[in-house]
């Protein structure tokens, strides 16, 4: 029967796609942890450079975009950004996300997050999160009331403010 | 058993494409397409989110599927066309679910880094479980909860298509399925997702797994209470050819009624048969007056070898009866009936029913490998000679006459003007003789077949 075929196809392909994920992810981060290990011996100690570096090789096809966010002082820290350009940082990959008129650089928080990774998608990276994070009425299913603890977190996170 | 008009076979269909499209139109309305498509990440994100949306609908109403409703039969053509149905949506639902976790990973392939990539795999592993409140507990499980309904689901639906089990292990993988949508239900309900954020979206999939669920403890959990089945005890077993038995029902309590060319599923209580659950073509005389039910089995698988042992005074619960293979839905009609071995049981009760008064002529074909192997043929002879209108052909297969074909009942019929066709027998026979009778310019509402046999 066709829908047979179909299922068999689709499990091989999926399965196939899985592995294929799996590998790339752990074979980038070789490369990733190859380089932090380079910079540390090379006495570049901050961390914040460090990740520069891997950014800068992860990249590399993104050329225009770097060069357009180091003339707007967009990533620098203290520097101003668009929301537009804010507005791309919306994946677990790379996760800007707003406050009160700051924005800030949580990509690297994701992990940590107490309330799971899932939050972290386009409904709140790249966009201002000031109802997700101090919750009001109209926040759907349930109030999103963080501790003390949460926004001391975010502020060691904070990159500039919103370019209006 | 059975097919129908042309139209009623799809008005199932429509409502499935229905169904599935509305939570789509509600998506299409809180999102903001045109930024969704912009880019790859945007792309892959809209494919796994309707892929869940799709896939989560066809899951849900796989269940009702399954459900085994004479209101369903309707709506597809026959309950064949509704397991049919049922197999298709599951198959379809596993593919489209499988689409949602792949493309929700391989959107970050467009960025690039190695941040991307980890996050790709993280969308495929289990998320640690969180302690620190309820909801953040929750927030944690309902990723864990996806995952593990979606590989219950994989493995669950290897074992359907690609597994032959036992009936009892295939039964308690069925059973196990309701667990995984169970646990896929959680992770949509729960999971940060468009459904959990749209009131809207969330009450109508929330509704539509409840509805899954309540289909499947209906079916599969609760059937001893909800589903309705008559208690009957063998009255007499007779065996008229080799390998064939047939077998008299006795109501002891209420009795079923049926149209002739229907069949019920029949699970014997006590005996050494008891558990299993199979259909069976009604071979009796149909009408008030005839409150004994009859079925003719072959055997040809497990069970069916085991059904030669039956008693007398076995006792039996019977469900039904299902199926449009009625001849008498086309009164007036030329009817040309076509079986092969076995599949000749539903012809039985629908010659016992033939009236003298009807105005429809039949022609049946009855294919067998050996003249040993018919049964009932004294019944269809005698009609003949009684009947002007009712006429019977034997046919034996083998390396002498080759098969049945279509071009042999034309030769013998003359014409197939104006005739509705009714077949029953192999699958490869039926198969072979619907492309036939559709090369032969028959139309294909005029062919109605039962392709629904578990042995």
């Amino acid at each position: 029967m066709k829908i047979k075929r179909a299922v068999l196809i689709t499990l091989i392909t999926t399965l196939l796609a899985t592995l294929t994920v799996f590998l790339v992810a752990i074979l980038s981060r070789n490369v990733a942890e190859e380089a932090m290990t380079n910079i540390t011996i090379g006495q570049t100690t901050s961390s914040l450079e460090a990740k520069k570096f891997i950014n800068e090789i992860s990249v590399e096809n993104n050329d225009e975009q770097s060069q357009n966010e180091q003339s707007l002082g967009c990533g620098v820290v203290g520097g101003k950004c668009s929301m537009a350009e804010i507005a791309k940082r919306n994946n677990k990959a790379e996760c800007w996300v707003i406050y009160r008129g700051e924005y800030y650089d949580v990509t690297s928080y994701i992990k940590d997050h107490k309330g799971g990774t899932a939050v972290f998608n386009d409904s709140t990276c790249g966009k201002d999160i000031q109802v997700y994070l101090e919750g009001d009425a109209s926040t759907v299913g349930r109030q999103n009331q963080h501790g003390t603890g949460a926004y001391k977190d975010l502020e060691k996170l904070k990159v500039g403010t919103v370019e209006n | 058993m059975s097919s129908s008009h042309s139209f009623e076979k799809w008005i199932g269909w429509l409502i499935i494409a229905f169904l599935c499209l509305l939570p789509l139109l509600r998506w299409a309305q809180i999102t903001d397409i045109s930024v969704q498509l912009s880019s790859w990440y945007g792309v892959a994100s809209t494919i796994g989110k309707l892929g869940a949306l799709i896939g989560t609908m066809l899951y849900a109403l796989n269940f009702v599927l399954a459900m085994r409703s004479r209101w369903l039969e309707p709506l597809f053509g026959g309950l064949n066309k509704v397991y049919i149905a049922h197999h298709i949506t599951g198959g379809l639902a596993l593919i489209l679910l499988c689409i949602h976790p792949v493309f929700l990973a391989i959107r970050y392939i467009e960025i690039g880094s190695s941040a991307s990539y980890s996050a790709a795999a993280d969308v495929l592993l289990p998320d640690p479980i969180r302690s620190g409140s309820i909801s953040q507990f929750t927030e944690s499980m309902s990723i864990n909860f996806g995952i593990i309904g979606f590989l219950g689901l994989v493995v669950l639906m290897i074992c359907t298509f690609f597994i032959k089990f036992s009936y009892q292990t295939w039964l308690l993988t069925h059973k196990l399925l309701g667990l995984s949508f169970l646990i896929s239900g959680l992770h949509i309900v729960y999971v940060w997702s468009d459904v959990r954020n749209d009131l809207p979206l969330r009450l109508y999939i929330v509704f539509w797994i409840g509805i899954g669920l309540a289909a499947f403890v209906h079916r599969s959990l609760m059937s001893n209470i909800f589903v309705r089945r008559y208690r009957y005890a063998v009255s007499r077993v007779s065996s008229p050819v080799d390998g064939v038995i047939t077998i008299g029902f006795e109501p002891l309590r209420k009795r079923l009624s049926f149209k002739a060319g229907q069949f019920v599923f029949v699970r014997f209580v006590s005996g050494n048969l008891k558990g299993e659950t199979h259909p069976f073509s009604l071979t009796g005389k149909q009408g008030d007056h005839h409150k004994e039910l009859e079925i003719s089995v072959k055997a040809l698988g497990d069970y069916t070898r085991r059904l030669q042992n039956v008693q007398f005074g076995d006792h039996a619960l019977i469900e039904g009866a299902f199926g449009r293979f009625i001849p008498a839905r086309y009164p007036g009609k030329k009817q040309i009936w076509i079986a092969g071995g076995i599949g000749i049981t539903p012809f039985i009760a629908s010659a016992k029913a033939f009236s003298s008064n009807s105005a429809t002529k039949v022609t049946l074909f009855y294919s067998a490998n050996s003249a040993t192997e018919m049964i009932q043929t004294d019944l269809f002879q005698s009609l003949t000679m009684s009947d002007q209108r009712f006429n019977f052909e034997s046919f034996i297969a083998g390396a002498e006459n080759g098969f049945l074909t279509a071009g042999y009942i034309l030769k013998r019929t003359q014409s197939f003007e104006d005739t509705v066709f009714f077949i029953c027998g192999p699958s490869i026979m039926m198969s072979a003789m619907k492309k036939q009778l559709l090369a032969s310019g028959v139309e294909k509402k005029n062919i109605i077949s039962e392709e629904f046999s578990i042995s």
